[in-house]
Parts: C-alpha cells; sequence; structure tokens
C-alpha cells in the first residue's frame, strides 16, 4: 500500500522548501507592502540554475546554491528598483503594484520556459519534468537535501531574528514595517531597507528552488504552483510574523500531500482520473478557509491573546 | 443582392476572407470579456483577477448542457446509430459519434435548436452569475491585496476541476459541442458569425445602456469611494455584490460563445493569461471605465495578436525555443509600460457632464 514514511518525508522536505518562500514574501509584503506574485517564480529560476549547473557544467550539485543565491537575489534587486520603486514613486495605486508583480510574473514565466526550451533543443537535456534525485549527496546517511534544507532554515530563521531585533538596521527595518512613511521621516532610508530585504529575500528563494528538483520533478509551471502554498501559509500564519509563517508552511504542506496521498487511497479516482490530479486544489481550499475565516492568522489569535492578557494584568495592578 | 450573397459564399475560407472572420468573432468574443471586466474593474472598482473563472464557467457549461439534453431527448435514435461504433454509449467517451447523430437530427429541427441555443446561454449566465455571487463574498470583505489572490485561486481552483473532472467538460480532451445553427443551411462560419455579433449586439446595448444609466454613476461613485457612497445612502455592498454577478454573467456568454463558434470545450485552454490578463491589457490600455477606450484596446490588442498568430509559423523557425513565449514576454512589457506612461490609458474616461451643471456656470447667492 502506500508507503507513509516516504509520503511524510516528501511532505516534510516539501514544506520546508516553501518555508524559506513564505519567510521572505512576508519580508517584502510587510516593507514593500505588496505581495509579490513574481515569488514562486524566482524559486523556478533557482531550479533552472540547479539543472544548468549540474547538467551541462557537469559541476557538483550544491555550488548552484549559491550561484542561484546571487542571481536570484540580484533579480530581486532589479525588480524593485526598475519596476516597483518607479511606480511607487510616480504614485501608483496599490492595484496597478499588484499588477506590476503579475506583469513580473509574466516575463519571468516566459524566460524560464525559454530557457527550458533552449536547453532541450540546443543542449539536448531534458528539461521539463525533471528530477536530480541521484545527484544529490548523502549526509550521515540522509539525503543530502533533507538536511541541507533543514540546516539552512534554521540559520536563515536565526539571522533573521538576529537582524530585526540585535542590529540598528533591523530597527529601521521594522520601523520601515510599523510605518514607511514615519520612518523616513526620522531618517531611515526606507528604499536602502526595500533594496536590502529584496535581495535577501529573493536569494532564499533562488536557494529554495534549487534545492527542489534535487527531490521533486519539476517543470517551468511550478512557480504558479508553489505561489499558491506560499499565500495560503503568509495568510495562515500572519502576514506579520516570519516565525509562525514557517509554522503554517508546515501544516499547509502537510495538510496538502498526506491530505491527498490519504484522499487517494479512499477514492482511488475521481471523474474518471486519478484523485491525485487534484492536488493543487488544497492549498487553493486552505487559502480561501483562511482569507474567511481567520483573515489575521495565527499573529492575529496570538495578538489578541496579548492583548487580552495585557488586559488582566492592568486590571490586578488596579 | 442574391449574387451578392452568392459571391461571399464562394470565396473560400483560407486567406483574407477567413482571417477576416476569424479576427471579427475574436474581437466579439473578447469585446464580452472586456466589457465585463470594465463593469467589474472599470467601473465598480473590484480587481477581478478571476475573470477567468466566468469564462471558464460558461464554456463548461456549454459542453455539459445542450449535448446532453440532445442525447437524452433522442436517445433510441442515437442508441441505435451509436451503439454498433462506441458499445458503451457514455456521453463523454462517444462523443464525437453522439455529436454527429445530435448535429443530423438538429439540422432539420430548428425549434428544437434554437430552443437549444437559448438554453445553453441561459445556463451559461445563470451558472456564471451563481459562481459571481459566491466571489463577490470575498470582494466585499476583503482588502485589495488579499481579494487579489483569493480571486486568482478560485479561477485556478475552477481550471483544475473542468481539466480534470471528466464528467463535466470531458478533461484534458474537451468534448465537443453540437452545432444549434445548422438549421440554416448557411456554411458553417457564417451561421457562426450570425450568431456570435447578434449576442455581441446584445451585450454591448446593454452594457453601454448600464453604463450611461444612473446606475453606471452609482458604480463610479463606489470606486471612488465607498465612504462618500454611504453617506448618500447608496448600499455598497449591494452594489458590489450585483457587479460580480452581472460581470461574470457578461464573462460566461463570451465562454459559452466562444466554444458554440469552435464547436468543443477543451478545459486546458481556459488559462489565466488567455481570459484574465490579456482582457486586463486591453482595460487597461484602452482606458478604464470608458466604454469606447476598453473596445478600442480590445480592437487594437485582438488584432495584433490575431496578425502575430498568422506570421508566428513563419518565425518559428529561427528560433531555438517556442515563440509563444515572446507573446507572453510581449504581455508583461506592455503591462509595465502602460502602468508607467499610461496609468489611464490611451481614452481616459471623461467626466460625466450633466445638464444645467457644466454646461451653465452655477451662480452661487451672495450673502452679502
Amino acid at each position: 500500500m502506500v508507503e507513509w514514511t516516504t509520503v511524510v518525508v516528501q511532505a516534510y522536505i516539501y514544506s520546508t522548501l516553501i518555508a524559506f518562500l513564505t519567510m521572505g514574501f512576508n519580508l517584502t509584503y510587510q516593507t514593500a507592502r505588496i505581495p509579490n506574485w513574481a515569488h514562486g517564480t524566482f524559486a523556478a529560476i533557482g531550479m533552472y540554475i540547479t539543472l544548468w549547473v549540474t547538467r551541462i557544467w557537469n559541476m557538483h550539485t550544491y555550488y548552484s546554491l549559491v550561484i542561484a543565491f546571487v542571481v536570484v537575489a540580484l533579480l530581486g534587486v532589479v525588480v524593485y528598483g526598475g519596476v516597483i520603486y518607479p511606480l511607487k514613486r510616480a504614485g501608483a495605486p496599490e492595484i496597478l503594484l499588484l499588477i506590476s508583480t503579475i506583469a513580473v510574473d509574466i516575463i519571468l514565466t516566459a524566460v524560464i520556459n525559454i530557457e527550458a526550451d533552449y536547453i532541450m533543443f540546443v543542449e539536448k537535456v531534458v528539461s521539463r519534468g525533471f528530477l536530480l534525485r541521484e545527484e544529490d549527496i548523502r549526509i550521515f546517511g540522509y539525503p543530502g537535501v533533507l538536511v541541507a534544507s533543514t540546516v539552512l532554515l534554521i540559520s536563515f530563521a536565526i539571522f533573521f531574528v538576529f537582524l530585526l531585533y540585535f542590529t540598528k538596521f533591523g530597527m529601521a527595518m521594522r520601523a520601515t514595517v510599523e510605518n514607511p512613511d514615519l520612518a523616513a521621516t526620522v531618517g531611515v532610508n526606507v528604499d536602502k531597507v526595500n533594496l536590502i530585504s529584496w535581495f535577501i529575500t529573493g536569494g532564499m528563494a533562488g536557494i529554495s528552488g534549487a534545492m527542489l528538483p534535487l527531490w521533486f520533478r519539476t517543470d517551468p509551471s511550478i512557480g504558479s504552483l508553489i505561489i499558491i502554498n506560499v499565500f495560503a501559509a503568509s495568510i495562515l500564519g500572519g502576514v506579520r510574523s516570519l516565525l509562525l509563517a514557517i509554522v503554517s508552511t508546515y501544516l499547509i504542506g502537510f495538510t496538502e500531500i498526506i491530505g491527498t496521498t490519504y484522499l487517494s487511497t479512499i477514492v482511488p479516482m475521481i471523474g474518471g482520473v486519478s484523485t491525485a490530479s487534484y492536488r493543487p486544489l488544497f492549498p487553493l481550499a486552505m487559502l480561501v478557509i483562511a482569507l474567511l475565516v481567520l483573515p489575521e492568522g495565527f499573529y492575529g489569535l496570538w495578538e489578541k491573546y496579548r492583548e487580552k492578557k495585557l488586559k488582566g494584568r492592568t486590571v490586578v495592578e488596579e | 443582392m442574391m449574387d451578392l450573397m452568392d459571391f461571399i459564399l464562394q470565396i473560400p475560407l483560407e486567406g483574407v476572407f477567413g482571417f477576416l472572420v476569424d479576427l471579427m468573432f475574436f474581437l466579439a468574443v473578447y469585446i464580452i470579456v472586456t466589457t465585463a471586466l470594465n463593469l467589474q474593474y472599470g467601473y465598480t472598482g473590484i480587481p477581478n483577477f478571476g475573470l477567468a473563472f466566468g469564462v471558464a464557467i460558461g464554456a463548461y457549461m456549454t459542453g455539459y448542457v445542450p449535448g446532453r439534453l440532445a442525447y437524452m431527448l433522442y436517445y433510441d435514435q442515437i442508441a441505435e446509430k451509436v451503439g454498433p461504433m462506441c458499445p458503451t454509449l457514455e456521453y463523454v467517451r462517444c462523443n464525437i459519434f453522439i455529436r454527429n447523430e445530435i448535429n443530423a437530427i438538429l439540422a432539420k429541427d430548428p425549434v428544437m435548436s434554437i430552443t437549444l441555443l437559448i438554453l445553453t446561454l441561459a445556463i451559461a449566465v445563470l451558472s456564471g452569475g451563481l459562481l459571481g455571487f459566491l466571489a463577490s463574498y470575498p470582494a466585499v470583505r476583503l482588502r485589495v491585496d488579499f481579494l487579489m489572490m483569493v480571486l486568482i485561486a478560485i479561477a485556478e481552483g475552477v481550471r483544475i476541476i473542468g481539466m480534470n473532472y471528466e464528467p463535466l467538460a470531458g478533461g484534458t480532451l474537451g468534448v465537443s459541442v453540437p452545432n444549434l445553427m445548422a438549421w440554416t443551411g448557411l456554411p458553417r462560419t457564417m451561421q457562426s458569425a450570425i450568431m456570435v455579433l447578434g449576442i455581441t449586439a446584445v451585450v454591448i446595448y446593454y452594457s453601454f445602456h448600464l453604463f450611461r444609466s444612473p446606475y453606471g454613476r452609482v458604480l463610479k461613485a463606489v470606486r471612488e469611494s465607498e465612504e462618500a457612497a454611504l453617506a448618500v445612502g447608496i448600499n455598497v455592498n449591494r452594489v458590489k455584490i450585483e457587479a460580480m454577478v452581472v460581470g461574470s454573467a457578461i464573462a460566461a456568454i463570451a465562454g459559452s460563445i466562444y466554444s458554440l463558434y469552435l464547436g468543443n470545450v477543451v478545459p486546458t485552454s481556459y488559462t489565466r493569461y488567455d481570459w484574465t490578463f490579456w482582457p486586463w491589457l486591453m482595460l487597461l490600455l484602452g482606458g478604464r471605465g470608458s466604454e469606447l477606450g476598453a473596445i478600442a484596446g480590445t480592437a487594437g490588442i485582438i488584432t495584433i495578436r490575431r496578425v502575430i498568430s498568422v506570421y508566428k509559423h513563419g518565425v518559428q523557425p529561427f528560433f531555438p525555443f517556442d515563440v509563444v513565449w515572446l507573446e507572453r514576454i510581449a504581455l508583461g512589457v506592455a503591462f509595465l509600460v502602460i502602468m508607467m506612461f499610461k496609468p489611464y490609458g490611451l481614452f481616459p474616461e471623461k467626466p460625466f457632464r450633466i445638464k444645467g451643471l457644466h454646461d451653465k456656470p452655477v451662480k452661487l447667492k451672495d450673502k452679502g
């Protein structure tokens, strides 16, 4: 029957890799005030960097992590500096800013597809639905991607806690999140904060994408599927919190993969196709439910709880 | 007069004539879609990034309803002929054979054809409206950025269900639609052209009427300031729900006539690129909230896209990749260019002129 260990490992790696994206998505959402619709496609670019490094340059797979970080981080800077910043300065309304990230996503998706076609026709390497699991190393007997993604995710989480709460730049960042105009008035360079946050989050998306083909079969359209998970996790966790975003990413990733597997053991076919084909509906449904039932996410719940507690304390003190 | 008709009918479908018919058809369908978006975004200010779901549900219903109804009505007659070729007699599996039999029967029965056509359109409109009503639940409650995510998510969900759930519209392979205009005896293109242009004319007339009526001004009031609209007694939520319902119903008409014209429904073709992003670009190019601007934007972009689609195969050998992606890049770049340089489009909407208020300067009494 179903190998549940494999399913759990799959769900774990999937969620870990998406957690990179959710964290980055939340950070830029908070500083630049717009959801970056192209964030999933940033990861897809990392994916193709891995393919290029491993299959065409024949280098070790893990070099692609470094290259993907640099390339996608710079891409993030270009997107913010070249598209969002000029639009914001021209006073574009929020809707146009939202469309601008969609436009960026359309362009990047097309570029990835062109690259995939090029790899296929010119370099004669399979570039759609490829899987590089056999290129991966084993660390202490475990798959490399499992260990590497966990270690990197924890390092990034620690790095963010340190950056946001123990450095002056982090303070500027938090000020920008609270109120960009006020932060600018007291001397925070909001554009610098934004550029740096797009740099870091772009790089994280690149790393996440670079590790994706080491465990999953991937093709260019995966960015538009992953972004739904990112949205759902971001909203369920509450856009204001990076750590709760990680928790909700795991929740949604496990629900998606284990839910689909479980459902297909009960009902193998729905409407003439295997139940697994409906897998993208899980994060979609979670997104809609989260938005309608819990629009402030777990963070909102936590804040409410804290407020209640504080109120209680003031009563006692009086 | 008769000679002219014969002459037109004798022109082969290839070449310029075929291209023009094709162009006119795409123009008509997309004008309906852009009108729906103009109602929702241009007038009411709801950024419907899930426009494709209205179109898709209209198309699915066109794949689902008329063929099955006709099959049910003439089951004995059809089963007798289809049985030897396709023993299961399932509608989706034996689709091609069943469709041929239905077409043969309907060609002799104008009353039934017209009834089915009207019924199909009505069901498409109703289901589009129903889905729009469901989508209006978030539309009246959420912030713009969250709303964008939910509407895209709904459209993707509808597409995924349509692509996989075979009984609805045949899954990835699609399902064919019976020809409901065969009784006219005209060539296929002419039949479809009459139907498509007729329906489009009705939709355009209706929408212009709506946009220029006092209700159109109510919509714009909601767009400009919800608080101010509330203050003058407009039920903002109700107006938004109505805009979502009517807009999605109009989009469903587009999906329905698109599949009636093509004679089949292929759920994989109702992507968010073709039915959400391109119409958005057309509306932004023409100018949101300006009814002629929306039509002009649609006409410009559709013409360019159809010309590209003709020459596409000619340039393909020069590129080591599919040239479709160049068109996608152009789509993205066009969005950015319009937003940076022409945020109100090429034909920006004009303010209302109210007789007596704008034509003559209003004199205020001196409070000397």
